[in-house]
Order: C-alpha cells, then structure tokens, then sequence
C-alpha cells in the first residue's frame, strides 16, 4: 500500500499516476473527434430554406391586408392588366380541366420583424396615408424568406418599407373551394419554417413558433401527403379568421386538422372546424374527419 | 469524504438511478412517431405514357410526354439553386405554373397551345426578373 | 494549501490540465463545425453554436460526474480530481453561451419578455411528451452558475465545508435535468437512434460507476466501523505493524472519525476529515513528514494535526498509546491543533 502517493500541487505527479493519466488524455484524443463525429452525422439535416438577411429588395404587387396579410405578384409579364377580360375566366376557359389550380398570382406572405406579424406596421401606414390599403397596388421594401416555392417577405426596415404606390390593379380572384379535408401534420410559423430558423420545426422551435403565432404571425400547416411529401396551408377558422390562440397549444406536435380547404391563388386555406393531437401510441388508429 | 456525506451519495445514487432509468426509458417511449399521411390538396396529375421528347439542361431534364388522344403535358425534373423564391413557368408565353427550385412537377398543355407547335417552354424568375431556361419542343 | 485568497493558485499541474482540458475542448468544437459545415452546410449559424456549445456542454458534465467514483474506484484517477473546478466552470460557461444563443434565437423579439417566454410559451407542464423541456436547461444552467459562482475557496470556507458540498451536490440534479432537456427536446426532432443511444450509454456508464463506488466506498466503511475491545478509555485499534509506514489506519470510535499514521517508528492519531473539502485525511501519506490529503494536498503535521505555518488548518488529535505491539487510541478529542505525544514502536 505504501507506493506512489499523488499531490497535485507537486510539480511532477508520480510516474504511476502520470503514466495513467497519458493514457486517458489519449483516450479522449481519440474518443473525442469520434463523438463529435457521431453527433454530426447521425443527424437528420437541415431543409434549403433560405432567409436574404443581406439583401433588401422592393417587390411591387397587390396588397391584401386581411387575414393573411400578402402581396399578390401578377404572373407572366403582368399580361392580366393589359386585357379586358378577367384574366382568371380566361385562364379558366384556356385550361378547361387540363389545368386545375393554376393561378395568375403568387401570393407572397408579409411578415414584420422579429416575431410579429405585418399588419401593425400596415395598419400604422393606412393611418398616415389616410386610405385603405387592401386591393391596392404598391412597392414594399423587405427580405425574402422561401422554401419549397412558398415565399415570405419580411418588411423593412419600419419606417422606410413603403416605397409608394404602383399602377397595378386588383383582379380579386376568388378563393376555388376544394371541399372538405383531412390534413395530418405539423403547425407551424411559415416565418421560421421558410428560412429564418434551420431547424425552424420540431420540438426545439416550438417556443419560438408560440411566441411567433402569438405576434401574429398565420399559422402554417406542413401536412403529409400519401406520397410522403410535404404539402402546405394556412389555418384559419370557419369564418375564415386567425386562430392562432386556439392553434398555440398543438403547435410542435403531430396533428390532425379537419376543414373546409379553400385555393387562395397558390396560397392553400384550411377553414379548420377541428384539430386534435395525435398521440404517439394511438396516432396510426385515427380516422379521417367525417 | 465523511461517512454522512458517502451515505447522501449512495443514497442519490440508488435512488436517482432508478428515477434516471426509467424516465430515459418513458421519455424514448414518447418520442412522436412520423403522422400517417392525410387527404392530398393538390389534385394529382396522370402522366401520359408515351415520351415525345427528353431534354436536358445541367439540372433539369424536361420530358413532353402525350397520351393516344395527343393531348399533351411536360414532365420537369429539377434541381437549381436555392437562390429561386419560386419559378414561373411558361409555354408560348401562356403560363402553366409555378414551381419551387426542386422537385419534379407535371404540367399539361391546353389544347389551343397544343395547335401552337414548336412549343417553347420557359422557365422564368419573376421575382428576380431572370429567365432561367428555354426550351424548345417539336 | 491558502493563507489569502486569490483568483487561482496557479501551479503547474494546475497550467498543464487547464491546457489539456482547452486543448481536448477545442479539438472537440473544430470537429464538430468542420464536420457539420462539411456534411451539412445549410446549417444555420446560431444552430451550429447551439449544437456544438450544447453538446459539449453535456459530455463535459457527463465526464466531470465520471471523475469521483473512477478516483475512488482507482487512486490513478486522482490527478484529474485536482483541478476539476476549472472544469466544472468552463463547463457552465460553455453551458452559458449554448443557454445565451436559445434565449436570443428562439424568445427574443416577441412581444413577451424573453425569459418570461421560456417559461410562458410552451406551458404544457402535465405532458411529458410535450414537456416544455428549455426549462429544464434553465434550471440546470441556473445551478452550474450557483457552482461556478461559488466555486472558489473562500466560499467553500465561509459556507463551511458542509453546506458547500451540499450546494455542489447540486450537480447530479443539474445532470438529470439535462438528461430530460436532451431527451425531450432535440432529440425528439432529431430521432437519431444514435443521440439516443450516446445519451443512454452515458446515463448508464454515469449510474454503474456511482453504484459501484457506493458498494466499494460501503464495504471500507463497515470495516472502519468493527467494534474493537475497550479498556481505560482507550480502544485497540489494530497491531503496529498492521500500518503501513508513512500511512494510516482509519477507524470509527465513539463517533469520532479518527485516522492513526505510523511513521519514524511512532504512531499518531487526529481526525480523519480534512479541513479543506472533508477529504479522507486517512487514505493520505506522511510526505516531508506532513500528513498529506489525498485530495488536494492540504498538509498537517501528524503529532499536532496543525498545518505547517504560515497555513492555519487545524485537526483534533486524540492520545495513542502502544501495549505489545497493539495500537490503542482514546477518542476523547483535544482541541483542534492540540499537542500530543506520539506513542513509540518498540523495537
């Protein structure tokens, strides 16, 4: 027993407690570039979402200020302003039923910095300008935000985002009822999911997508599809107005979400008339709404 | 270490084991399963059986594809830039569609466009005012 | 050894494991973005430091929690019990940029408070599942900062020994809260078999090592505690010769924790706890003729247990007498730093 004794405030540790001690610091040279490893690639990736941080650009379009707030962009070289007829009936007659749910618009959803939603910093612009601002045209400042071809815009910065009026009118096209739907998926906040967060889903985020449904910030729905991929909507109410309060507490979770689903240009709504978590360990048995 | 403190350790660890182990066990237990799909929103598109024509630009391969009653529709392959919010996509001018940077997306042609030959398929940027690709079919 | 408090007591053990250790931590944080910048570049900035500040954080604990039952376990582990306080503190440091960034990321810029928001916004408390897991980061970082900030010796001395354990022992708690914050939260995106799998052979490694020290640390105990024949105050402890030179015998008698040193041919007893951390005074070794502390080296001289001057550590000491070759020791104990003659071997 009476061998090496170890005192730490030596200069040199005995040769049986260095020589020990070599061995473990080798150890974790080794252990440790392999446990990083592990962890790096046993994770299941990030989505190409993309947030222009860098980059503010003006985007000219259609202003809808109510319930989601969007900028509508006309397609294909602004053809619809230079005919008479509503160039949705036309495109509707062109297509007949080759084409279901093409749209002469790209909605462009408007959020606020941070976690809030567009419509105060819109509402602050309708008070100084002293006009409704809905169906108008007009040129606003921000950054992009897109994934999956579903675009965000995020305004700023706060006072210089509106960057006047445009010539482009308002073809209000109506929203195509599609029926009544089954949806299975995750509810989100499009502002992070589309590029600002990687992971901007999940468990991780859902502090995040809570606090940024409560800022008013519409409530998004990444739903399955039956070929296992991802489709997307917005969640309203029956009447068709934002519950995110309501959607708050299932947000993260896996959900199953029944309502009225509507086209809105490229945009898809969900009129949800019930959402219930679908549990881990009963999740599979779960039928579809009536 | 005095025996007071060794024994509040033993017992810490006794009992935190058990309490460790099986709240790791019920918390791999609830980890949420993938959802069983719903209903689709996009109503999906038949392809046509017969290839007309194949086309390939770098990352995107463009099939026109016809059934035997000669209607007509582009099968699009592509893999671009993530710098593309969405793309417009267009034939003779007429718009098809829109579609995100990646994926594979149907379109079928109108008949009046298909009267239209050669049909010229452009893929465009509207936000970024960029033409990506032009394509001509017979 | 302290007679005045400063930052750090820096010697060169001291220098060479704080070296390692930032050199093994650097090795890890360069892997880790590498490989995740390599394999996964559309990873986002913030989520990069997450991650890496977020992992490295949990091994380190993982591997602070090792180091006291291995040392127990194997005398060979004690150099990396030396300076496990700089460990303890980079740990919540890095646990403290990892809790930073999230708050930043993921609740500032709201119309709520940030750190109300970490405990406001996910409030399905009842669900395990859905469990708002970033509070349990807090809490756990919350105690690492309790640690780090009272990490120094003048706290140690002025909560007393006692209750400066008690607060550290903290720390297991500080574990299991992460263990939770790991599994409910990223992993329940993640879905790796892999990070569940690093996290359970952790939890098992962690829990076997502390059980096995626990039944190790049990067994010595009940040997110190035999009951041995008694006469005229005094207690046989055990025959000279059964102490080795320079080392000592650690018994319980009459409630007092007593350590009994041989050493040039005498034999002294004083208590057992160390004044620094409570170390086992006994498991040391007469060096210079000091009786040192296994643990951090705080000396005494063994026939007045006082340090060496210009330190003011005292220990109890306690009469031992020798009748044929068998140690007896009376554990009336005199005032701390009390004079006693050591009892002689004879030849």
């Amino acid at each position: 027993m009476n061998e090496e004794f170890y005192i730490g405030w030596q200069d040199k540790a005995p040769k049986s407690y260095g020589q020990w001690v070599k061995y473990v610091i080798w150890t974790l040279v080794v252990l440790v570039p392999l446990i990083a490893g592990l962890l790096v690639l046993s994770q299941r990736g990030f989505i190409a979402s993309k947030y222009e941080i860098a980059r503010l650009q003006t985007l000219e379009g259609i202003l809808i200020t109510e319930p989601i707030p969007c900028l509508k962009i006309p397609l294909g070289k602004n053809k619809v302003f230079k005919q008479n007829a509503s160039f949705w009936e036309k495109l509707k007659v062109t297509l007949k039923n080759d084409n279901v749910g093409v749209a002469p618009f790209q909605r462009i959803l408007l959020v606020g910095i941070g976690k809030k939603s567009a419509i105060p910093a819109l509402e602050a612009l309708a008070k100084k300008t002293g006009k409704s601002l809905t169906g108008k045209g007009i040129r606003l400042m921000g950054k992009l935000i897109y994934y999956d071809g579903v675009v965000a815009f995020e305004l700023g910065p706060q006072k210089q985002f509106f960057q006047g009026f445009s010539k482009l009118k308002d073809e209000a096209t109506k929203p195509v009822q599609l029926g009544k739907a089954t949806l299975r998926g995750e509810i989100l906040d499009p502002k992070c999911y589309l590029g600002v967060m990687r992971p901007g889903e999940g468990k991780p985020h859902r502090s995040c997508a809570i606090r940024c449904l409560a800022g008013g910030i519409p409530a998004f729905f990444k739903a399955k599809t039956t070929k296992g991929g991802r489709q997307y909507c917005f969640v309203l109410d029956q009447d068709g107005r934002p519950i995110n309060d309501k959607l708050a507490p299932y947000v993260a979770d896996e959900v199953q979400l029944c309502g009225a689903v509507e086209q809105w240009d490229n945009w898809y709504v969900v009129k949800a008339d019930e959402f219930k978590q679908l549990m881990p360990y009963w999740g599979k048995g779960m039928v579809m709404c009536k | 270490m005095v025996p007071e403190l060794r024994k509040r350790h033993r017992r810490i660890w006794q009992f935190g084991s058990l309490l460790l182990v099986a709240g790791f066990i019920a918390a791999v237990w609830v980890l949420p399963q993938a959802p069983v799909p719903g209903d689709e929103l996009k109503p999906s598109i038949k392809l046509y059986a017969q290839v007309v024509a194949t086309k390939r630009v770098e990352e995107v391969i463009v099939r026109l594809r016809q059934d035997e009653d000669g209607h007509k529709q582009f099968e699009i392959f592509h893999r671009l830039p993530r710098k593309f919010p969405f793309l417009e996509v267009s034939c003779n001018d007429q718009i098809l569609g829109t579609m995100s940077p990646k994926g594979v997306d149907v379109f079928n042609i109108s008949d009046s466009l298909i009267l239209q030959s050669p049909h010229l398929l452009k893929l465009s940027d509207p936000i970024n005012h960029q033409t990506v690709l032009k394509l001509e079919f017979p | 050894m302290s007679v005045n408090y400063t930052t750090v007591q820096w010697n060169r053990q001291k220098r060479r494991y704080d070296r390692i250790m930032l050199g093994l931590m650097a090795l890890y944080l360069l892997t880790f973005s590498f490989l995740q910048l390599f394999f996964y570049p559309l990873i986002s900035p913030e989520t990069l430091i997450i991650r890496a500040t977020g992992t490295l954080a949990f091994i380190m604990l993982q591997f602070i929690l090792c180091i006291g039952p291995m040392a127990r376990l194997d005398r060979r582990f004690l150099p990396l019990l030396y300076n496990r306080r700089h460990l303890g503190v980079t740990t919540f440091l890095i646990g403290a940029v990892h809790g930073v960034f999230n708050v930043i990321q993921f609740h500032s810029l709201g119309y709520v408070d940030p750190l109300l928001s970490v405990f406001a916004s996910n409030t399905h408390y009842t669900s395990l599942q859905d469990f708002p897991f970033q509070t349990l980061g807090f809490f756990a970082l919350l105690i690492l900062f309790l640690m780090a900030a009272t990490s120094h010796d003048f706290w140690l001395k002025n909560l007393s020994p006692r209750w400066w354990k008690s607060l550290h022992m903290l720390v297991y708690l500080a574990y299991g809260l992460l263990v939770f914050h790991v599994m409910l939260g990223v992993v329940q995106l993640e879905q790796s078999p892999a990070w569940i799998g690093f996290v359970g052979f952790g939890l098992l490694t962690l829990v076997s090592l502390h059980l096995m020290a626990a039944g190790v640390e049990k067994k010595r105990l009940e040997d110190q505690m035999d009951k041995p024949a008694v006469g005229e105050g005094f207690y046989l402890v055990c025959s000279a010769e059964d102490i080795p030179e320079n080392r000592a015998k650690m018994v319980f008698l009459d409630g007092q924790n007593i350590a009994v040193f041989r050493y040039e041919g005498k034999v002294s007893a004083v208590n057992n706890i160390c004044r620094h951390q409570h170390g086992p005074i006994g498991e040391g070794k007469i060096v210079n003729g000091c009786i040192t502390c296994p643990w951090h080296g705080y000396q005494y001289l063994p026939n007045n247990g006082q340090s060496p001057p210009p330190f003011t550590e005292k220990l109890e000491t306690y009469d031992v007498k020798i009748v044929d070759g068998m140690v007896w020791v009376n554990p009336q104990p005199y005032p701390e730093g009390t004079e006693r003659p050591a009892a002689i071997i004879q030849a």
